[in-house]
């Protein structure tokens, strides 16, 4: 699959207010070049932490005719966690758009929902979102885009996506005690945090 | 697809032996994550990642390291966090807090995750 049209969705009020500098958004624009020389790479004004805005730049997105939709950061358990965290919602933004979206979660043993990876197909591609880190959503971009290339179904892109964000986290190696799929939990209500 | 379920094809549970910290005091516009991430892991010699980040604070995990060993190793992460552009540690930086994560069994974590998301708890020194 050749994409003509990538659009990258930063998200956080960090990023937002300038607080940290946005460096997911030109790697994985050299990501998205490297596979597609040819395309539009376009990189959203940062949303904050708004799963209505989030979704609102989706949709537009995607009658734009994007054929790669990136959102970017926001996809753990974040303030339901920590009240020093910021309130992570990208992935509550993308289920307001594809509610039938494939998705795959990661959680740390510690009770934190490090991050939830969603992926969606639409009429023209796709919709997927990448945690915040850079080494993790670098992984998860081009776990996800070598999916996308070798045209797998949603469910094994998010899996590609989490397998390859696990692998980012430091002493992964030794210490993931699941790198796969655990006991299916079957249906679980969405998540209200 | 029931509407208003999602299904989860995929759950991966890490286990991890980390710490969180957190900085306060600290001064911080245009900062790069994975800078202070290169500058704290030289110092504590251990990997960390930034995971929180405001205008007046900071929180990392760090992995490996007991909270005990942050905290007497306090002014070296202040100092190291200080080394990062974008970021100035004022008078008042210190490292207002560092907790051990605990830990959840497998099947109070599958019982979180049915009935309502994320919801870490975590033991503080």
């Amino acid at each position: 699959m050749t994409v003509g049209y990538v659009s990258l969705i930063p998200t956080g009020g960090e990023v937002a207010s300038g607080v940290i500098v946005d460096t997911d958004s030109p790697a994985i624009m050299q990501l998205a070049l490297e596979r597609w020389p040819g395309c539009l790479v376009k990189r959203l004004p940062p949303e904050s932490d708004d799963e209505g805005m989030i979704a609102s730049s989706i949709r537009n997105e995607v009658g734009l005719g994007s054929q790669l939709v990136i959102v970017i950061g926001g996809s753990g358990g974040g303030r339901a966690f920590a009240a020093t965290l910021a309130p992570d919602v990208s992935h509550r933004g993308i289920k307001q758009v594809f509610p039938d979206a494939s998705a795959a979660e990661i959680w740390g043993s510690n009770g934190h929902l490090f991050c939830e990876m969603l992926a969606a197909r639409h009429d023209a591609g796709w919709v997927i979102n990448v945690p915040g880190p850079l080494p993790e959503a670098v992984a998860a971009c081009k776990a996800a885009m070598d999916a996308i290339v070798g045209g797998v179904e949603p469910e094994q892109i998010v899996q590609r996506m989490a397998d390859a964000v696990v692998a980012q986290y430091p002493g992964a190696a030794a210490s993931v005690g699941s790198a796969g799929p655990v006991e299916p939990m079957g249906p679980v209500e969405p998540v209200t945090e | 697809m029931t509407e208003g379920v999602l299904t989860v094809a995929h759950r991966i549970i890490a286990v991890v032996d980390k710490t969180v910290v957190r900085v306060t005091g600290l001064e911080v516009r245009g900062l790069k994550p994975q800078d202070v991430e290169a500058h704290l892991s030289r110092a504590l010699g251990r990997p960390a990642r930034v995971i929180g980040v405001a205008g007046d604070s900071l929180e990392f995990d760090v992995y490996g390291l007991s909270p005990e060993a942050v905290l007497m190793d306090s002014h070296n992460v202040i100092r190291a966090i200080a080394l990062a552009d974008g970021v100035r540690a004022t008078e008042v930086a210190q490292v207002d807090q560092a907790e051990k994560a605990r830990k959840f069994s497998v099947e109070e974590l599958a019982a979180r995750a049915r009935t309502g998301g994320c919801a870490g708890e975590r033991v503080r020194l």
